[in-house]
């Protein structure tokens, strides 16, 4: 089965190494990865272990130090800043732990900023609906919840209407229940919309609606879970 | 706390080191100029004393040492006195021009007033000394020889020496004067050359007079000798009447009668004869008085071709010059001609028209650029407690009080001024010996005593210091005094709504441009910060730049707008209609008019003032007279124009009548001038004037017919001297040497100063906006996009900053020049379309250096660390 699904990035040996002599750290060592077309990825791994490393990796923010994502036949390592940026605007969503928002455009200009970009963008009352926050559409980051701003933030990387959509720690800044808001919106991407979603976080029940758990550990990939029955976003607790 | 410290100055290095660049250019500046001015100052002052420049000058046309003696005698306070002979001449260079001087004799003792540059005496010859910059001027050293021209012969002198004086400070033939004319200079001859030459022309003299009087005293022996032979026929002829008278008593007759007739006649003839004898023979005793005196006279005043013989006083310590100098004219009685003292004289009138303006530029524009620098490291500084708000945050809510967190960036601050300050007594020192370097060689002044302006030093530092110290506590205060979480988290951006006009205006722009336009407009302060920066800069460039226009000015109305012709001649008396024809026939001389120069006593009202007057005919094309707004004016037939100052003092409008030494003209029009001010008239109201104090002659003549015009001159014994307008514009243009100087190094200072605030602000604009930037970037904007607007950004900023800088900086350099101006001389601010585009160009060009140092360094930014810090 996995086969016939169609793989969207293929990142294999990689390596990257922060800093020089004492201070070394090497946050990926020989990291390789598949992700599929629709599926739901979660990495999961402690604090430290390489997991926002490995994403802005394959998610064109940082380059490795050695080997190769592939991304439609080519090696992204090889493209250009213009090329990289390229590829960050039409393929990528990105949801970041910390909102990353824009302070001083509101909700709805954080997301019709990055909208008008995309090549085929959604309507952006559409995405504010997908994420429930349309009362909220002419607030400033500042004048919104935590959980509100990740919204905002999810709703900004569908705006873009993106094959994949990358999530560091969505959850990490929110309380249990505005998090189980967040990853129902994310299941939904996926089983509705056929939207390819990886999410990092060190919640291991995350793991439990996935269908694709991979562990990593010290820069490495020490496990990978294949889950052939992925409960709902609802029924999770943590 | 003190850990803390490093890190501030690790995160801000860039900017701190700016701040200390910026500050240290202000206080050297501040240091350096007024140092420099100081310098220049106290040499002039001290090369004036040491060099015994006169306490008064009395001039006289008998400068005789009886005199001086009586003078020394007579009056208590004056302690020595040096009587100099003085008149203008000609020299001929070794090239065989003519160059007029001015020369005074000295005495053996007068040699220490000398800076000898060179010497190289020689006794056998005759020798002259050259005033250092004439003879630089015009290629003549020591060793070499000219040709002076005295009673009308040339003789070959030695030059022995080239010198200077105090007195060579003022180089005019006039007061009013058109500037240095390097044709014109001073020489010194010594008094017993004079004298030696004069005893030549005395003995001369003295040779007719004993022709005249041997002749005299012949006719006089003739004289006798026909009174003698005269009175004997007299008596004769009474004898005979006698015997007559008796004959004709005896004997009447018709014969007789006949005869006593005739001898009567005779007696009355006789009678006259002797009447005109005695009153010849009284008419020769007195001839011979009067040659007498003429030769006696002759002994005393050594009379030669007199000009400005003069007294040189020196008074005592603590006497007041103007009660001795008046106790000195009543000794010397009727002879004194003029007289001034040491503060009145022509030479610290140059040296006060030299100091004025330099002295303002010192003071003035490196206040105003410390201002700007201490408002711009006020914003500086500001900023740097505005971006370390969340590292206030946590130290508070770590527990550390709002005290140790002032303490903290006041050290900060404090480093930071003191750094400034070291460095900017290092610069301001070296500018001082740099620019001093250069007055002392402009003067030439032979010692250059270097000082600093203590005042400026302390106020440098001090404000410096206190300024950035209270900008700091400003900031940390109002931010430490925010609650700990709140600080922590980013500051709530503006939420000000966005304009319906500039919302129409963007619906169709791109999402950067949106982005970027709505950004600048919610950061209100942000954007006023860099505007009011980089609006500094411009207005330090422009107002800088102004002073050159002005002087630019000053020379393009004097040498483009006013004066049309090549050269002005003056002589001694009004020309006559012959000589002009003469002049014009000459071939090479072109349009020779007369201009005749008037110093008159001009009286309006209770109001009275000493002017130029030249007449001029109302079609000469030679001279061109503008009014306000540099409108031409036509010379009236029977009015006057009078010049805007002279107007203003006497309180005179156009159609006023004034009083022109006593002769009643009315006012047609104001002109504007900015120096060398005259007034004009028709030739025929120059009439009406009476005798002129100068002839003067211009025309024009090209550059190589000018020794042949010379040589022509020389010839006329009514010729004194010569001013060509390519030289006097020579001459004018070394008169603005130190104001140039000042002048560029303001501007140096104004554009090296521009730059670092310009770049320092485009990288604290991007700093702040650096986490919006990455996550643009994350988002997948190229860095075109963004480069691009972020330039729209920066140019929308340069226009509002042009908008607010150009007119404070015309405003700036009005009230500089205004400051500058002196009596004699108004600097006033002129549009010059080069200086706004330079200016605006100039700044054009730092945004975009500083946009591409901008751009460079976000291309280094690690995008990944940037957006992840949590905020
Ligand atoms: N810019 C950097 N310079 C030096 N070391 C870095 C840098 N970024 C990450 N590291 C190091 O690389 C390792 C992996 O970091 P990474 O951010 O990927 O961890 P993580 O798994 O995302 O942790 P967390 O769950 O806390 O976010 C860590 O040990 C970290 O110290
Ligand atoms: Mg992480």
């Amino acid at each position: 089965m996995e086969q016939e699904k169609k793989v969207l990035l293929d990142a294999a040996n990689i390596v990257k190494t922060y800093g020089k002599g004492e201070g070394k750290v090497e946050a990926l060592k020989d990291v390789s990865l598949k992700i599929y077309d629709g599926e739901l990825l979660t990495i999961l791994g402690s604090s430290g272990s390489g997991k926002s490393t490995l994403l802005n990796i394959l998610g064109g923010m940082d380059r490795p130090d050695s080997g190769s994502v592939m991304v439609d036949g080519k090696d992204m390592c090889s493209f250009n800043d213009r090329q990289l940026t390229d590829y960050r605007r039409r393929q990528i969503g990105f949801v970041f732990q910390s909102f990353n928002l824009i302070a001083e455009l509101t909700a709805r200009e954080n997301v019709a900023m990055t909208a008008d970009t995309a090549g085929n963008p959604r309507i952006v009352e559409e995405v504010f609906d997908m994420v429930g926050l349309t009362e909220k559409m002419k607030s400033y980051p500042t004048q919104l919840s935590g959980g509100q701003q990740q919204r905002v933030s999810i709703a900004r990387a569908l705006a873009k209407n993106p094959q994949l959509l990358l999530c560091d720690e969505p959850t990490g800044a929110l309380d249990s229940d505005t998090g189980k808001q967040i990853l129902i919106e994310l299941e939904k991407l996926v089983r509705k919309h056929g939207r390819t979603v990886v999410v990092v976080t060190h919640t291991q029940e995350i793991g439990k609606m996935s269908d694709r758990v991979i562990k990593v550990k010290n820069g490495r990939i020490v496990k990978e879970i294949h889950n052939e029955h992925p409960v709902s976003a609802e029924s999770i607790e943590w | 706390m003190r850990r803390m410290i490093l890190p501030i100055f690790k995160k801000y290095l860039k900017l701190l080191i700016s701040i200390v660049l910026v500050s240290a250019m202000g206080c050297g500046i501040m240091i350096g100029l007024s140092g420099a001015y100081v310098s220049l100052e106290t040499s002039l002052n001290e090369y004036v004393s040491d060099y015994r420049y006169p306490d008064a000058v009395v001039t006289t046309d008998v400068v005789n040492r009886s005199r001086a003696q009586r003078l020394t005698t007579k009056v208590d306070s004056v302690s020595e006195v040096t009587a100099r002979l003085c008149a203008d001449t000609v020299v001929k260079s070794k090239t065989g021009r003519l160059l007029s001087v001015r020369f005074f004799t000295f005495e053996e003792d007068d040699r220490q007033k000398f800076h000898f540059w060179s010497r190289k005496p020689d006794d056998s010859k005759d020798e002259i000394y050259l005033e250092v910059n004439f003879a630089e001027d015009n290629d003549i050293a020591v060793g070499d020889t000219v040709s002076f021209k005295f009673d009308d012969t040339f003789r070959t002198c030695y030059v022995a020496a080239i010198v200077s004086m105090p007195e060579t400070l003022s180089m005019q033939p006039t007061e009013d004067s058109w500037g240095e004319n390097p044709d014109f200079g001073f020489a010194y001859v010594p008094r017993r050359f004079l004298e030696k030459m004069s005893d030549e022309k005395l003995q001369k003299e003295q040779q007719r007079l004993d022709d005249e009087q041997a002749e005299l005293l012949k006719n006089w022996e003739d004289a006798k000798s026909r009174y003698a032979a005269a009175a004997a026929a007299v008596e004769q002829a009474q004898s005979e009447a006698d015997a007559c008278e008796e004959a004709y008593y005896n004997d009447y007759s018709e014969e007789s009668e006949q005869a006593k007739s005739l001898l009567e006649e005779k007696q009355t003839a006789l009678a006259a004869e002797k009447e005109k004898l005695v009153a010849a023979s009284k008419e020769a005793a007195d001839r011979q008085d009067e040659l007498n005196d003429e030769y006696n006279t002759l002994e005393h005043t050594d009379g030669y071709d007199v000009l400005c013989n003069q007294f040189q006083l020196y008074f005592k310590e603590g006497t007041d010059p103007d009660k001795a100098l008046a106790q000195a004219e009543n000794v010397l009685g009727a002879i004194v001609k003029s007289s001034y003292t040491a503060e009145n004289s022509a030479v610290r009138n140059r040296i006060n028209i030299n100091l004025e303006p330099i002295e303002t530029m010192s003071y003035y524009m490196p206040a105003i650029f410390f201002t700007v620098i201490l408002i711009v490291v006020f914003l500086f500084m500001s900023l740097i407690v505005k971006q370390s708000r969340r590292d206030i945050g946590i130290l508070r809510a770590l527990g550390f009080s709002k005290a140790s967190i002032r303490l903290l960036f006041c050290s900060v601050n404090l480093v930071v001024s003191l750094a400034a300050v070291v460095l900017g007594s290092v610069v301001g020192v070296g500018l001082m010996y740099f620019v001093g370097s250069y007055y002392q060689a402009f003067f030439p002044l032979p010692d250059f005593t270097y000082g600093i302006s203590g005042e400026m030093v302390v106020l440098s530092v001090v404000l410096t210091l206190v300024v950035g110290q209270i900008s700091t506590l400003i900031s940390t205060s109002s931010i430490a005094r925010i609650h700990p979480s709140e600080a922590m988290s980013r500051p709530a951006p503006m939420t000000a709504e966005i304009p319906q006009l500039v919302q129409k205006l963007t619906a169709h722009a791109s999402p950067m441009m949106k982005f970027s336009i709505t950004s600048m407009l919610r950061n209100k302060m942000r954007f006023v910060f860099s505007v009011v920066c980089v609006a500094a800069s411009v207005m330090m460039i422009f107002s800088s730049l102004a002073f050159i226009t002005s002087k630019n000015y000053i020379l393009h109305q004097m040498y483009e707008e006013r004066i049309h012709y090549d050269c002005q001649i003056f002589f001694k008396n009004e020309p006559d209609d012959a000589f002009i024809e003469q002049l014009n026939t000459l071939g090479y001389v072109k349009d020779a008019t007369k201009l005749p120069y008037f110093q008159s006593e001009i009286s309006f009202g209770k109001q009275k003032e000493k002017a130029v007057i030249n007449g001029l005919a109302a079609d000469s094309k030679l001279v061109g007279v503008y009014g306000e707004k540099s409108r031409q004016l036509t010379i009236p037939q029977d009015g006057m124009i009078l010049e805007k100052h002279l107007a203003q003092t006497l309180g005179v409008s156009a159609g006023d009548t004034v009083s022109v030494d006593g002769v009643d003209i009315q006012v047609t029009d104001i002109s504007d001038q900015c120096i060398s001010r005259f007034q004009y008239i028709s030739p025929a109201t120059a009439e009406k004037l009476g005798d002129v104090t100068f002839g003067s002659v211009i025309c024009n003549i090209s550059e190589k017919d000018e020794k042949k015009l010379l040589e022509f001159l020389s010839e006329s014994s009514d010729y004194l001297y010569i001013v060509f307008t390519r030289m006097s514009l020579m001459g004018n243009e070394k008169i603005f040497r130190t104001y140039d100087l000042a002048a560029w190094i303001i501007i140096v200072f104004a554009i090296i100063i521009g730059l670092v605030i310009v770049i320092n602000t485009a990288q604290t604009n991007l700093l702040e906006k650096k986490k919006e930037l990455c996550i643009l970037r994350t988002l997948g904007f190229q860095h075109r996009d963004i480069s691009r607007n972020w330039f729209i950004q920066s140019f929308l900023q340069f226009i509002c900053s042009c908008v607010i800088g150009l007119p404070t900086g015309i405003y700036v350099a009005q009230v500089g020049l205004q400051m500058l101006s002196t009596e004699g001389r108004e600097y006033v601010f002129a549009n010059s379309l080069p200086e706004y585009l330079f200016t605006i160009l100039l700044v054009f060009g730092y945004i975009v250096v500083s946009h591409l140092i901008a751009m460079q360094s976000m291309k280094r930014w690690d995008m990944v660390e940037s957006v992840k810090d949590k905020e």
